[in-house]
């Protein structure tokens, strides 16, 4: 699934991002990064997602070496990735239904396809009947959730999520975290990039701890429960 | 890509042209002003190398032969002259045919050459020959020179070499302020389709996360700039195709001087209008394609 070997990430002669970081996530694993700002947290998510490349070690994401692989390959790789962000990144102009159906208009999905699985997905994460509402007519949590199901719209095989409440208040980011427990259940692989603890705490069934730049600790909780 | 795709992506690309309304009409103002100066130039050219081959049609080159060339090496220079691909077309002007020339130069006075006749006729007969290419006049005429029979031969060289520079001028000249007026519209271009991606930026960023390939995000910002193109073609023709059809009209009515030969030469519009389409649209085409890909690159750089 994730394989992180000897990787170190230069911004700069003299600014390391990481250093020497080695991980191994395997399918099916909720996993939380866990990290304060500045620790290596975004670059950790940049390099899984292929926007930054590794200055020396090996990045492997569902079989893509991430340094060798071809510009042209990338979009491919990123296909079996769900990527969920602090500030949803919808398209304000488009309602919820439309959203979903616009990442998979531009993978080349053609349109009976869509209109078979955008309910789906919007039924799974509970928001069927607000289809067709604009952004700007839900609350944080609904459109955590319509960015949710944009992310799970390709049936990746890893769900990535970038400080998923960071923008939602306490009650409704327990409500995403179930809704990602969820997902897990069904065999998805979900990683949340978080500073939260608490949240970490309560969900993970792992947790690595991020530190300038290094890992500092890797708890498999299902082993310490 | 499948139909129904391409179909979004073109229809998103037609809707940022309308929905920048402000800045698709500044880009194409501007880049109907570059194309309506190409236009001009596209019409000056053409009509400069129709005045040359004009002016260069009515100079000849003269095979001037032996008064005591026989009848064998007259025809050995015709065959020549018929085998000869520099060759446009020739003349042949007998020694009584001079005589009668020069005497119908003198008008009223012709009575001046009588007693010149027949073996006294101090005229050579000659071959009037138009080539091709002015610029292989002193070639053709070299080579004739050297023939059996050819007494000497008279070439406007220096005429030839200024229509030359004057074709040549206006060619480099032409192609210098077109590759001016191309960069100029390359640059107006891309900065409008540089606005649209920064509106739109969030939505790139989300079709990169979500796979989607540079061709598929390209797409509507290609379409926009086609778009810019098309339109400022299409402006563009109808202006130019105005002023060159009043031009052409204001010209043809003038017959005396300059002017007039002027207008003998001048290229009419229904030679020209083609050119002008095709110039026009394959330049709109071609500066709104590449200016939108160039100013896309930096942003799928992720």
């Amino acid at each position: 699934m994730i394989d992180f070997k000897h990787v170190t990430k230069n911004y700069e002669p003299g600014i390391t991002a990481l250093k020497d970081v080695n991980v191994h996530i395997g399918k099916g694993e909720f996993v939380f990064v866990l990290g304060h700002s500045g620790a290596g947290k975004s670059t950790f998510l940049k390099l899984m997602l292929r926007e930054e490349k590794a200055t020396k070690g090996e990045v492997i994401v569902n079989g893509y070496n991430l340094n060798k692989i071809k510009e042209r390959d990338v979009p491919y790789m990123r296909r079996t990735l769900g990527v969920v962000f602090q500030d949803f990144r919808l398209i304000p102009e488009l309602t919820a239904y439309e959203n979903i159906a616009f990442a998979m208009r531009v993978t080349n999905i053609d349109e009976k396809e869509i209109k078979r699985r955008v309910p789906y997905i919007l039924n799974i994460v509970g928001l069927a009947k607000k289809r067709d509402k604009l952004p700007s007519q839900l609350s944080g949590g609904e459109q955590q959730r319509v960015a949710l199901a944009r992310a799970l719209v390709h049936n990746p095989d890893i769900v990535i999520a970038d400080e998923p409440t960071g923008n939602i208040d306490p009650a409704l980011s327990v409500e995403i975290m179930e809704l990602l427990k969820a997902i897990n259940s069904l065999g998805t692989t979900v990683v949340v990039v978080t500073h939260e603890h608490e949240l970490a705490y309560k969900f993970a069934k792992r947790i690595i701890e991020i530190r300038a730049g290094q890992i500092i600790r890797d708890i498999d909780r299902t082993v310490a429960q | 890509m499948k139909f129904s795709s391409f179909k979004y992506l073109f229809k998103q690309g037609v809707k940022n042209f309308f929905h920048n309304k402000r800045m698709s009409v500044a880009s194409v103002g501007v880049v109907t002003s570059c194309l309506v100066l190409m236009g001009f130039c596209l019409s000056l050219v053409l009509n400069v190398n129709s005045f040359v081959s004009y002016l260069g049609d009515q100079n000849e080159i003269i095979i001037y032969v032996k008064n005591t060339a026989d009848e064998t090496q007259i025809t050995a220079i015709k065959e020549k002259l018929n085998n000869d691909e520099e060759v446009k077309k020739y003349t042949f002007v007998t020694k009584e045919e001079a005589l009668e020339e020069q005497k119908s130069y003198l008008g009223q006075y012709r009575g001046l050459l009588s007693g010149y006749e027949d073996e006294n006729n101090p005229l050579p007969a000659s071959f009037r020959v138009h080539v091709n290419d002015l610029t292989k006049v002193s070639q053709v005429s070299l080579r004739f020179s050297r023939y059996d029979g050819v007494d000497y031969v008279s070439t406007p060289t220096e005429l030839a070499s200024v229509l030359i520079a004057l074709k040549n001028i206006t060619y480099y000249a032409g192609l210098f302020i077109l590759g001016m007026l191309v960069l100029v519209s390359m640059v107006v271009i891309s900065n409008t389709i540089r606005l649209t991606v920064y509106a739109r930026r969030k939505e790139i960023s989300i079709m990169k996360y979500v796979g989607a390939t540079n061709g598929f995000i390209e797409l509507p910002f290609v379409v926009e700039g086609l778009l810019i193109g098309t339109v400022s073609a299409v402006v563009t023709f109808a202006l130019v195709s105005g002023g060159y059809i009043y031009l052409y009209g204001e010209l043809s009515s003038l017959t005396a001087g300059f002017l007039g030969m002027l207008a003998l030469s001048a290229v009419p519009y229904r030679s020209v209008w083609m050119y002008f389409l095709g110039g026009f649209m394959l330049f709109g085409w071609v500066i709104g394609g590449f200016a939108s890909v160039l100013s896309m690159r930096r942003y799928l750089r992720v």
